[in-house]
């Protein structure tokens, strides 16, 4: 096999086993292994996704979440959306949730909410923290919404 | 404040800084993923506490622990990639008194995972392919792999093109 020359094996071996993270990131820790987050409410009655979905409840972690900045992800449909078949709602929203609470889990959900009354444009609103565009993409890429091909519109949002 | 979280903290002050510097290096130093590790790592492992039977060191489990969060999170990335266009993440490049971290940083996935645990934390191929759910040769390939890119990629052989 392969050896790395002496000086450099010296120098891998010397490289620091331990390095300080943002401080910042004990208090997500600590909130996340001992915290409780609120139970997922999902509003409205279940018309379909095109009735609007996505919900407004104030995240339990808001205002403590991560250093960053934030993003609204704002979810609708495209001619080519694959909608829950008739009686498959519920199963489609817990999926929906449960991308939402691996985010809560790591500190990065701010609010989760439906629009009221439902519109036509857009059908759900998450309004996250990440760390820069690329995170915040990351972020988005990984949202079922991406499976049944609807499409999502990443915004910074600037207070 | 209580017992438990005093507790926690303590574990988590003394253990935590490992931790990130090896998901740093997993990472190629994207520090947001790293934390995300990290978080993830204390969250499985205060679930899975109970499991621990001190046949080896905290700190040592710690880290298998995450080396599986980063593992399974790799895997999902990949099931994820494709849904929309995304820019990779990219490891900070201007920084130029860490050209061995750097280096690392620069190597493909899987051999920067084999070459971090085997070359640089001393995990032996058998704990490898446990670890990373791979078989022993792949480890022994990819860490060949790993050197052969780090050595054009430091120029020992003069072979940068």
């Amino acid at each position: 096999m392969t050896e790395l020359p002496n000086d450099i094996a010296r120098a891998l071996a010397e490289l620091p086993r331990e390095l300080q993270p943002d401080p910042a990131l004990e208090e997500r820790v600590v909130r996340a292994v001992l915290g409780r987050r609120r139970p997922w409410l999902w509003g409205g009655a279940a018309a379909a996704i095109a009735a609007a979905v996505l919900l407004v409840i104030a995240h339990p972690w808001s205002g403590a979440s991560a250093a960053g900045q934030t993003y609204v992800l704002l979810l609708s449909e495209t001619p080519a959306y694959l909608a829950p078949p008739a009686g498959h709602m519920n199963e489609r929203r817990a999926e929906y949730g449960r991308w939402a609470d691996s985010l809560a889990r790591l500190g990065k959900l701010e609010l989760e909410g439906h629009l009221d009354p439902p519109g036509t444009i857009v059908d759900g609103i998450f309004i996250i923290r990440a760390a820069n565009d690329s995170d915040a993409a990351r972020i988005a890429a990984t949202c079922p919404h991406n499976k049944y091909r609807g499409h999502i519109e990443l915004r910074r949002f600037v207070e | 404040m209580n017992g438990g979280e005093d507790a926690f903290r303590a574990l988590y002050r003394a253990h935590t800084p490992a931790l990130y510097a090896l998901a740093m290096r997993l990472t190629a130093r994207d520090q947001s993923e790293a934390e995300d590790l990290v978080q993830e790592t204390w969250v499985r492992a205060a679930r899975k506490m109970s499991t621990f039977r001190g046949e080896s060191a905290l700190r040592s489990w710690l880290c298998g622990v995450l080396i599986n969060v980063r593992r399974e999170r790799v895997r999902s990335a990949w099931r994820m990639v494709g849904a929309v266009d995304i820019e990779p993440v990219t490891p900070a490049r201007d920084d130029a008194a860490f050209d061995l971290e750097r280096a690392i940083a620069g190597l493909p996935e899987g051999a920067r995972d084999v070459f971090v645990l085997h070359d640089v934390y001393g995990y032996a191929h058998r704990e490898i392919a446990d670890l990373l759910g791979i078989v022993e040769g792949t480890s022994k390939s990819q860490l060949a792999r790993a050197r052969a890119l780090l050595r054009v990629a430091l120029n020992l052989d003069e072979a940068r093109p």
